[in-house]
């Protein structure tokens, strides 16, 4: 096992490096430029042809692509992720400050998500074709159709104008010490609405593993003992459907760290959804690569972790 | 630190074969329910930056623990076990909140800001916190806060006294005198003396800076070779409170130009003057200035949520009454939500969000002028088909300017004829074609022009457009293509659409905004001959002798009813010549809540705080 992980760990550093070279070919065919994209063509003018040469050379956009490249490489292999190219601040610093709100939402939100999906998808999966079921197939084709951000809209008119029982927007409450109470308030409304958003796919998912798995054999093997329907469900039944569910909540994982733009900016959240989408806006190369970089980590860690998560929870399975 | 050696313990066990799958999902469950607790802890805890801290909060922290340990005791069944470990977390974010609820919202409406109150702004993620890197006004309203300005911009766009007390002009507009206040302390104590001005003044022009206003400042004498050696010439400081600066050519719009969008910001030279100039955007006071000499002072800024200030008790002028401001970062439509509960004081309301406001009790809604405009402009220089004057007046002819003004600003809106309509001493000029809705005449001047009706042409807008300016454009497309001038709509990202207008390789290109309302001359970047990109806006490519005559005349008088004169002559020639299609001016519009007293709606929509310090609040 510890063999196969250190494989698959080696082979991602080629897939990264080919992810970031995508990357920057990808922004650099983007049209315009990052001094053109952060100011005014008006302005532009009035700052003349030189300065903007001036500004271009010490973004060291004068460079060819190849070079700036390898500078990049190299810096971002030493752990130097560069500076934003729009504030001038280090793009380590400014990930560091958001993503901590990032990973704060995105738990509460799958954790939501798991708890609206894991009962649901197996009661519909135990009374198939109920009305219980039925209720909740439409249910979650709802809420896969919703917009998130219709979603988000309208729980900010209902639940926090009209009802005034959450904060509308933002991580606390202006001009009051930080509380926990205060911030885990503010997490309700966002929280809830990518959670629900995130449990539409889990409970179709959780319904149909659970379809499957109470058809086997051994469930029953399971009844034909005598045990409680209960007991069957919840010991023998839910416990197998839920490994190739794990595997899907281990795939969700790097939206922990990439966030969400549309609800993270409805809500005010500062997190990375706001950063990235503000870089790219800018064309702020330095920030665009280093989140996309550190998604795409992510995304790599997170495969290996589910196919891990796989063979531990079901022995058939060896990887060698 | 106790959460990681668990999973490694875990891993471990795991590793060896050790731990069976049953206590695997049962620590895993542990596992996610610990990491929440973490997280949630981590967000309200984390008060500031200093995520390295984190270890010791939690280890600090008794709930965690004992989450652990009333979780490990119950283990008899596995299954319905997850399920507690999956709820508890969730026990935390839902339910824990609404039972203290009450507790809660008390605290958030009624927080202790001491006697004068505060205000809530609507505000933008801000790229810098210093005023030599910023190029909007929006964030530039907010250093003048923080640090003061020279001259500050007033309601009406015209510059007011605020570190300088006053301002003496020779005659011929190239001498200006500021007289700086004699009892200006920063807010470390330390006097503001004219050797601030000077050195700020240096920054922004020393190329090494980058600033943006060296383009701005460029006819101060000595400007364009000053390298950051020595003293520039063209500013001179007789004593510690007078600074003069001496320009080459004249410019009457001189204390405009300095003073848009919301002032040149002036520096405490004792904190950065060992900061070298290349330096400077980069340092971390770019971010969090300490020390200004603004009638506020900066007490934090949260980022991307809000930006705190509050008052600053030993300002030289009378100190403002409000305790604090924030300036919140928030979508406009949630904004509007927020005006609505009253978390939300002033914002700038988009069209369509006026009608919902007026219902407000609480709320009332300010439309006023602004000095922008919506225009498109037209290649008369460099596209033989718009050569022919009558071409564009029939562009003009073609449109049904109300019509559109109505559909795009619901009717906030003024027709302007030409880019010369302010401030109040300028006016609306005399003798101007209204260009009145004639699809007709329109047709009748394209006949005679001999236009080829068979081609069409092309109008480029940009995906930066407001909502309001695509409609515009939508309806103009409609308009000239019944009038005989068939249409195609090209949307283009902003800098395409820029090199595009730069290069003169275009039909019509739709832009907006601007200032153009505040001074007459600030149109000469769009017309006259050496404006010419990439040397200035002329995107038109737009060349007549005697509208370049007219721009510098108007700059080299003082006078302002010679300068009304020189105005009004240019705006007749354009006006007859239409190098652009003005459409009209777009009103600017404010929600403010009822409790804001003394709060002045400037013309120019980023300007909200021009006079914070006045404000007070009722509740």
């Amino acid at each position: 096992m510890g063999r196969y992980i250190l494989r698959r760990l080696v082979i991602s550093i080629p897939v990264l490096l080919l992810i970031t070279i995508t990357l920057f070919l990808l922004i650099e065919l983007a049209p315009g430029d990052p001094i053109s994209a952060m100011i005014d063509p008006d302005q532009a003018a009035v700052m003349g042809p030189d300065w903007i040469e001036a500004q271009r050379r010490s973004l060291g956009l004068d460079e060819p692509l190849p070079v700036r490249y390898g500078i990049w490489l190299r810096e971002t292999v030493q752990g130097n992720l560069g500076f934003s190219y729009l504030d001038r601040q280090p793009v380590s610093q400014k990930m560091g400050e958001r993503i901590w709100p990032t990973i704060y939402l995105m738990t509460a939100a799958q954790i939501i998500a798991l708890v609206i999906a894991v009962p649901l998808g197996v009661l519909s999966a135990v009374r198939q074709y109920s009305k219980i079921d039925f209720s909740v197939t439409v249910l979650a084709f709802i809420a896969v159709s919703i917009p998130n951000f219709f979603l988000a809209l309208g729980g900010i008119y209902l639940l926090g104008v009209k009802m005034g029982i959450v904060p509308t927007a933002g991580m606390g409450t202006m001009g009051s010490p930080a509380a926990m109470l205060d911030a885990l308030h503010h997490l309700l409304l966002p929280a809830s609405v990518l959670g629900f958003s995130l449990a539409a796919p889990l409970i179709r998912f959780i319904r149909s593993s659970m379809l499957e798995v109470l058809h086997q054999d051994y469930v029953q093997v399971a009844r034909a003992k005598g045990l409680a329907e209960r007991a069957v469900v919840i010991r023998h039944a839910l416990r197998n459907s839920l490994i190739p569910v794990v595997t899907v909540v281990a795939l969700n994982l790097p939206n922990l760290v990439g966030g969400t733009v549309i609800v993270e900016v409805i809500f005010a959240w500062p997190g990375m959804g706001t950063l990235v989408l503000n870089a790219v806006r800018a064309l702020d190369y330095p920030v665009i690569m280093a989140t996309n970089l550190v998604i795409a980590v992510a995304i790599l860690l997170a495969n290996l972790l589910a196919d891990v998560m796989y063979a531990v929870l079901d022995p058939r399975i060896r990887y060698s | 630190m106790e959460d990681r050696t668990s999973l490694q313990q875990v891993l471990k066990k795991l590793t060896d074969e050790q731990i069976s799958r049953r206590k695997l999902i049962q620590r895993a469950g542990l596992f996610a329910a610990a990491a929440t607790s973490i997280s949630t802890l981590l967000a309200a805890c984390a008060d500031d930056d200093d995520v390295a801290d984190t270890d010791d909060d939690v280890a600090a922290e008794p709930e965690t623990d004992d989450t652990d340990d009333t979780e490990v005791e119950e283990t008899d069944d596995v299954v319905e076990e997850e399920d507690d470990h999956e709820e508890e977390p969730e026990d935390d974010t839902e339910e824990e909140p609404e039972t203290d609820d009450a507790e809660e919202m008390d605290d958030a409406e009624e927080p202790d800001f001491g006697e004068g109150g505060s205000v809530t702004v609507l505000w933008r993620t801000p790229v810098t916190l210093n005023p030599l890197f910023s190029n909007t006004g929006i964030e530039q309203q907010v250093h003048r806060s923080l640090y003061g300005a020279i001259l500050k911009v007033n309601d009406q766009l015209e510059s007011e006294p605020d570190l300088a007390d006053s301002v003496d002009v020779n005659e011929d507009a190239t001498q200006y005198t500021f007289n700086l206040n004699e009892n200006i302390m920063f807010t470390d104590g330390e006097q503001m003396t004219s050797d601030d001005v000077r050195f700020t003044f240096e920054r922004a022009i020393n190329p090494d800076t980058g600033s943006i206003w060296r383009g701005r400042l460029s006819n101060i004498e000595g400007a364009e070779d000053y390298d950051g050696d020595g003293d520039l010439e063209g500013i001179v400081t007789p004593d510690e409170y007078t600074v003069e600066l001496n320009l080459i050519e004249p410019e009457a719009g001189f204390l405009n130009n300095l003073a848009a969008f919301a002032g040149f910001c002036i520096l405490p030279k004792h904190i950065w003057e060992d900061i070298n100039p290349e330096d400077m955007q980069e340092n971390t006071m770019s971010m969090n200035p300490e020390v200004g000499a603004g009638p506020f002072k900066l007490v934090q800024y949260q980022t991307d949520q809000f930006l705190e200030m509050e008052r600053n008790d030993e300002w030289f002028r009378e100190p403002p009454q409000l305790e604090r401001i924030y300036m919140r970062i928030l979508e406009p439509s949630v904004g509007v939500a927020q005006l609505e509960t009253g978390e939300l004081d002033i914002m700038q309301l988009p069209y369509t969000e006026i009608e919902r406001t007026e219902e407000f009790d609480h709320a009332e809604v300010i439309s006023i002028p602004s000095p922008a405009i919506n225009f498109q402009v037209i290649n008369v220089g460099r596209n033989e088909r718009f050569a022919d004057k009558r071409v564009r007046q029939a562009l003009w002819y073609a449109l049904d300017h109300d019509g559109i003004m109505n559909a795009a600003t619901l009717g906030n809106g003024t027709r302007v004829l030409t880019p010369i309509f302010g401030p109040e001493w300028m006016g609306e000029p005399e003798g101007l074609n209204p260009y009145d809705y004639d699809p007709e005449m329109a047709r009748e001047l394209l006949e005679e022009a001999g236009w080829d009706f068979d081609e069409p042409m092309e109008a480029m807008y940009r995906t930066s457009d407001t909502e309001d300016r695509v409609t515009i454009i939508t309806i103009c497309q409609q308009q000239w293509t019944e009038a005989g001038m068939e249409t195609e709509l090209t949307l283009l990202e902003r800098s395409e659409a820029g090199d595009r207008g730069s290069e003169g390789d275009f039909d019509i290109y739709q832009i907006g905004g601007g200032m153009m309302g505040a001074e007459p001359s600030i149109s000469a970047l769009y017309f006259t001959s050496w404006n010419v990109p990439p040397h200035g806006a002329n995107t038109a490519h737009y060349f007549n002798d005697r509208v370049d005559e007219l721009y510098q005349m108007g700059q080299a008088t003082s006078d302002l009813d010679e300068r009304r004169e020189i105005y009004t002559e240019l705006a007749q020639i354009w006006n007859d010549e239409v190098p652009w299609i003005i459409n009209h001016s777009p009103n600017t519009v404010y929600g403010v809540t009822n409790r804001v007293q003394g709060f002045i709606p400037s013309s120019y929509v980023d300007n909200i705080l021009w006079n914070a310090e006045e404000w007070t609040v009722e509740d």
